[in-house]
């Protein structure tokens, strides 16, 4: 199942899924390339969403990105998530859009040593500039599959039962699909 | 002497101060508030550009009193984390303890007893007005006047006596435990938080008069510190904080948990974003939360306090939940992130201190100096909370 995602994502560039938010937390769960990642920002921006937190959870394939979204009127979180190459780890900062994310992603960048690019003072956040590194790394032996820490009940909704941010979403991932998808 | 050290010794300033520095302007002045200064409450320091008494910029610098609080939580199982939450907020340490246990119980699919809901909701609501009420002192402080403070500790003491008969503590409380509680709540206690339910309602006009209608505090409050919706939004505010700019979003309403559907309270919401209105929300929300207990202690179900069958050491299957629960200083959430051993995965820990001070560089600039104490008081900031 591992490789088969990757290679759907890979394919279709964003894949969207619905969760049950009382077991969960979350309302729905998007995956998408890092490419997209500004892209997707924007839209859940658009929709009047605010920026919860920014986190990272290493994977054996790579690092996770976790970009949670919630609203203040018609609340549902979304998990946006991204993959990117743990020995290369560079993605571009959502600062522009969201500027609460600058404290976010410096915080990433001391726990994982992740390059945001972009960010307006990429300097360290809570660990000292003498820091010892990137301290949630974890050992190579230690690392988990990305797919086998999801919720169970991950499913797959059509886009016509979907409202509000899901079907704006999924509306888009139809249309990078229809694009082609890779970048 | 290592290169840092000698370059704070020729006057260049450590890594902060020297990128932050670089100006267009020559004629202004740099200035270090903190992080040993009485109103950055404990190790804040925020680097001002000032132009006379007039903030241009500013940039808080944060992680003095950072423990690395996530690491731990992959080191340590779950029920041995749990005395780590009662210290990254030490004021409301209730509502850090019950968002761990609750992303727990998530994960694990576990339903808590009905007399166990009460309980944390009797106690984390306690917990919210002992929280509020030292805010309330240590802001007035901030602002020159000394009195309250005293008055708040005064009040707080008798919040100590009634939780500690529960918890076993006075401050770094932890009384929930995957699946309930640790203990259970005697007559004494019932008693005693009755009497207090009572004694506290004939404080509140006392502070009104004494206080929120002094003409030396509105001066200090009214008009300072304005935060617009969509600042609110921009910087992933939350608590007090928005819902003084005319946003009603409680977590306890929002992301419904526990038997909060089952209460008649107010959500105080104002609409001008000020620090009068950050002000007016948390005074009024101590009177929300006694109304809450009050129809708790009325509504409290007898039976067990724990579920049946909760494991020693909780193995929780693989799997991934965010639990949020709304502290003192707005939505606290716990991500947990399980790979089905004893010891969590990975756990992110969300702090609203962290979004709510980080939104305040764009509200300090044109600010006065003296100002700028007035908004980081009215965002009620807990530094271990922001550095976790």
């Amino acid at each position: 199942m591992n490789s088969d995602f990757l290679e759907t994502l890979k394919k279709s560039g964003v894949i969207c899924r619905s969760a049950e938010q009382e077991s969960t937390g979350c309302k729905s769960f998007v995956f998408i390339l890092p490419a997209y990642l500004k892209k997707a920002a924007t839209i859940v921006d658009g929709e009047g969403y605010f920026l919860e937190d920014i986190t990272c959870c290493q994977v054996s394939e790579g690092m996770e990105l976790i970009y949670h979204f919630d609203h203040y009127h018609s609340p549902g979180r979304v998990s946006l998530r991204t993959l990117i190459d743990a020995d290369k780890a560079e993605i571009s900062s959502i600062a522009s859009i969201y500027p609460g994310a600058e404290w976010h992603e410096r915080e990433c960048t001391d726990f994982f040593g992740i390059t945001f690019r972009g960010n307006p003072n990429p300097v360290p956040l809570l660990l000292s500039p003498r820091n010892p590194g990137p301290v949630l790394k974890k050992e190579e032996e230690k690392l988990k599959g990305m797919e086998d820490m999801l919720p169970e009940s991950l499913t797959v909704k059509s886009p016509d039962h979907n409202s509000g941010i899901e079907a704006v979403l999924a509306g888009w991932a139809d249309q990078i699909r229809k694009d082609g998808g890779e970048k | 002497m290592s290169l840092i050290g000698n370059d704070i010794l020729a006057g260049k300033g450590d890594f902060y101060s020297r990128n932050f520095q670089p100006t267009p302007r020559e004629d202004t002045l740099i200035l270090n508030m903190g992080p040993q200064h009485p109103s950055t409450h404990g190790v804040l320091r925020v680097m001002l550009e000032i132009d006379g008494e007039y903030i241009i910029r500013a940039e808080p610098v944060i992680g003095y009193v950072h423990r690395m609080q996530e690491k731990m939580g992959e080191r340590l199982d779950y029920n041995q984390y749990l005395p780590n939450m009662a210290r990254v907020d030490y004021l409301h340490p209730l509502a850090w303890n019950w968002a761990f246990v609750g992303a727990a119980e998530k994960l694990m699919g576990m339903q808590v007893p009905e007399r166990a809901e009460y309980i944390r909701i009797i106690t984390c609501e306690l917990n919210r007005i002992s929280s509020h009420l030292l805010w309330w002192g240590t802001y007035l402080l901030d602002l020159g006047a000394f009195t309250p403070i005293l008055y708040a500790f005064a009040d707080r003491e008798k919040l100590a006596d009634i939780l500690q008969r529960i918890t076993g503590s006075r401050l770094t409380f932890s009384l929930y435990q995957i699946g309930g509680c640790k203990a259970d709540m005697d007559d004494r206690f019932i008693r005693e938080t009755k009497e207090f339910i009572e004694y506290m309602r004939s404080r509140f006009p006392m502070y009104k008069d004494l206080v929120t209608d002094n003409l030396i505090l509105r001066k200090r409050v009214e008009g300072i510190g304005g935060i617009t919706r969509e600042e609110c939004r921009k910087y992933g505010a939350s608590g007090p904080v928005v819902r003084a700019s005319g946003i009603d979003y409680d977590v306890r309403r929002a992301e419904p948990y526990s038997v909060y559907d089952r209460f008649e309270f107010d959500c105080p919401v104002y609409e001008d974003g000020d620090a009068l209105a950050r002000y007016l929300v948390r005074m009024q929300e101590m009177e929300q939360s006694l109304k809450i207990i009050e129809q708790a202690l009325k509504q409290l179900p007898d039976g067990e306090i724990m579920a049946p069958k909760v494991p020693k050491k909780p193995k929780p299957p693989a799997g991934e939940v965010y639990h949020a629960v709304e502290g003192g200083r707005g939505k606290v959430g716990v991500c947990l992130i399980s790979d089905g051993s004893p010891v969590p995965y990975r756990v992110k820990l969300r702090s609203p201190s962290y979004s709510n001070l980080s939104l305040f560089p764009s509200i300090a600039g044109g600010t006065l100096l003296a100002d700028a104490i007035s908004i980081l008081g009215s965002l009620d900031l807990i530094v271990p909370e922001i550095d976790r």
